[in-house]
């Protein structure tokens, strides 16, 4: 049986797509990205954007808190000189785009419409940014319009990748959906924090960041379970996933697809690993 | 293309070598053969999801086919590696970053100096011997300072093979009391000197500021907290100068796993 999905003119040979922010083509010593589905590249924005103090990330009980703060070159420099690697190594390359102001995001889609990335995964979920990211994931209408912005500015499928952090998260993808997009993503990180004891401070730089790792996976799943059941569009499943298991969970509770955040710092071939366990899965009887 | 064989690496030796500091001996050819002072190995210590991320420990030494390093046991994840017995296979990826740049001991230097605070001397093991290899057919000499809190914490006695070794405590309970950094002045005595460094931040303050002030070229080893590793996930940031005024900001990020662990003194804002 064939494990090939189609999210909008898009067919992915495998469902198993590694997570934005969590896989660059540093990972292809140590895997082999060309095995698996897609590749989302980290986020990019319109300009340069540095990225938040250190410290960056802690870990937390089966889990981290991440507050990168979309450091990335640029659109201009990204297309230059990082997404030459990712193309070289991905079988597909699904480009991942953020924004500080509404019309970034389309800019940035235009500006990459002459490259051979295979689909755009628009970030209105990062918590770890001042302005845009989450602002504009956390209001239909805005996702809404901003859905039919890029849409109008792409031929290329978009997906749009969601928060677990707002209040409707069933209405929000409904809208995503209304205004064209080809597929939806979920879950981005939860905020979250942590303190250190003796010093009285946080642990992170940015003071709050995103919970990532196993555990999530239980909200993850339940978030993709309600927003599957609303939207006729591909749902990707994201949270949590460490191996085969957590993955066909996310199949069942109505994922077409499934993307590895996480898991990847743990084992970097993890992605190629669930691509065989699904291979096995699905011959069983 | 490298995939990783976790398969390979197997503990040969774990022992306690001081007060709280453990010193495991690994074997993995791959991993022992391609090291170079300063590069660090990413070794998963549990299969569980707690502790979840890989820890990031230097190399200390290569004897063969067999790395060791050498750790305190400060958290979760070093407590439970302190527990793991002989025979045991571990899952270690590496060696990873750029190490020291040992050349720049010999070449237009006759004296290198190797200063290590707290746990700093564990990559310093390394490079002290391939520095004392290489100085072995040439004029310069290699000079060794270490510090510690007290004299349980203090991993000296392996380095007096290699070059003139020099102590600190914090309590004195061992020659000097002081920092190490007391040392460096009086243990210049050319300008063509080259530094090497690890140890808490602190001490690397000093030391950047004390190369810097004596134009001597100087090393050193950072941290920061580490996810990936290889360079995917931006995490381990470390503050560098940018010279050109045209780009936006004037702060940027270089990596300790990917870039460093070792950076040259006056390229980063610690
Ligand atoms: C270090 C780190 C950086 C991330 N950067 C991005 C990013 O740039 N854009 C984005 O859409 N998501 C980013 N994420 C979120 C992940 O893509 C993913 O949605 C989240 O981590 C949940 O999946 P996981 O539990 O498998 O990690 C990042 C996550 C981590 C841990």
């Amino acid at each position: 049986m064939s494990l090939s999905v189609s999210i909008g003119s898009l067919t992915l040979k495998n469902p198993v797509i590694l997570a934005s922010g969590t896989c660059s083509p540093d990972l292809q010593k140590f895997t082999d990205l060309s095995k698996l589905g897609a590749v989302v590249t980290k986020s990019v924005t319109l300009n340069p954007r540095t990225g938040n103090p250190p410290p960056r990330t802690v870990e937390t009980p089966c889990g981290m808190l991440n507050s990168i703060g979309l450091e990335n070159p640029g659109v201009e420099k990204f297309k230059k000189e990082v997404l030459p690697d990712y193309i070289k190594y991905a079988d597909k390359v699904i480009c991942s785009v953020s924004g500080e102001l509404l019309y970034e995001y389309a800019e940035v889609v235009k500006r990459l419409n002459d490259t051979d990335i295979s689909a755009f995964e628009i970030n209105v979920s990062c918590p770890n940014v001042e302005r845009g990211g989450i602002e504009f994931g956390k209001d239909e209408k805005m996702v809404h319009q901003i859905t039919k912005s890029i849409k109008s500015a792409t031929k290329k499928p978009i997906i749009i990748k969601l928060s677990p952090n707002v209040s409707d998260i069933e209405n929000i993808a409904k809208a995503a959906e209304s205004g064209g997009a080809d597929g939806i993503s979920l879950i981005n990180t939860l905020y979250g924090m942590a303190i250190d004891i003796n010093t009285k401070k946080p642990k992170l730089g940015n003071i709050t960041g995103g919970l990532s790792g196993p555990c999530i996976k239980p909200i993850a799943l339940y978030y993709v379970y309600k927003v599957a059941k609303v939207v006729k569009m591909p749902v990707i499943g994201i949270g949590g996933i460490m191996n085969t298991e957590d993955a066909i969970e996310f199949f069942i509770a109505g994922a077409a697809a499934i993307e590895i955040g996480t898991a990847n710092f743990v084992n970097p071939n993890t992605g190629i690993e669930i691509v065989k366990g699904l291979a096995k899965y699905n011959n069983e009887p | 293309m490298i995939i990783r064989n976790k398969e390979m690496a197997k503990i040969i030796k774990n022992n306690k070598v001081k007060d709280g500091i453990f010193l495991m001996s690994i074997e993995d050819n791959g991993i022992a053969k391609s090291a170079s002072p300063g590069q660090f190995v990413h070794i998963r210590v549990s299969d569980t999801y707690y502790p979840l991320l890989r820890r990031p420990l230097s190399i200390h030494n290569t004897e063969g086919p067999v790395f060791e390093i050498l750790y305190k046991v400060i958290g979760i994840g070093t407590k439970i590696l302190s527990e793991k017995k002989e025979g045991e296979k571990l899952d270690a990826i590496g060696p990873l970053g750029k190490g020291f740049n040992s050349q720049l001991a010999i070449s237009n230097s006759q004296l290198a100096i190797i200063i290590g605070g707290g746990m700093g001397v564990a990559p310093l093991y390394f490079l002290a011997k391939v520095i004392n290899s290489k100085l072995k057919t040439q004029n310069s000499k290699l000079k060794i300072l270490l510090g510690a809190k007290n004299k349980d914490q203090l991993i000296y006695e392996k380095f007096e093979e290699f070059g003139n070794v020099s102590l600190t405590t914090e309590d004195g309970s061992i020659e000097y009391k002081g920092l190490v950094t007391d040392l460096l002045l009086s243990t210049l005595n050319s300008q063509l000197s080259t530094l090497f460094a690890c140890g808490p931040i602190g001490m690397l303050r000093i030391v950047k500021a004390f190369a810097i002030k004596h134009k001597i070229p100087c090393e050193m080893s950072l941290e920061e907290n580490m996810c990936c590793g290889i360079g995917a996930c931006l995490s381990c940031a470390v503050k560098v100068r940018t010279q050109k005024s045209e780009v936006r900001s004037q702060i940027s990020y270089k990596y300790v796993c990917k870039d460093g662990p070792v950076f040259k003194a006056e390229e980063i804002e610690i």
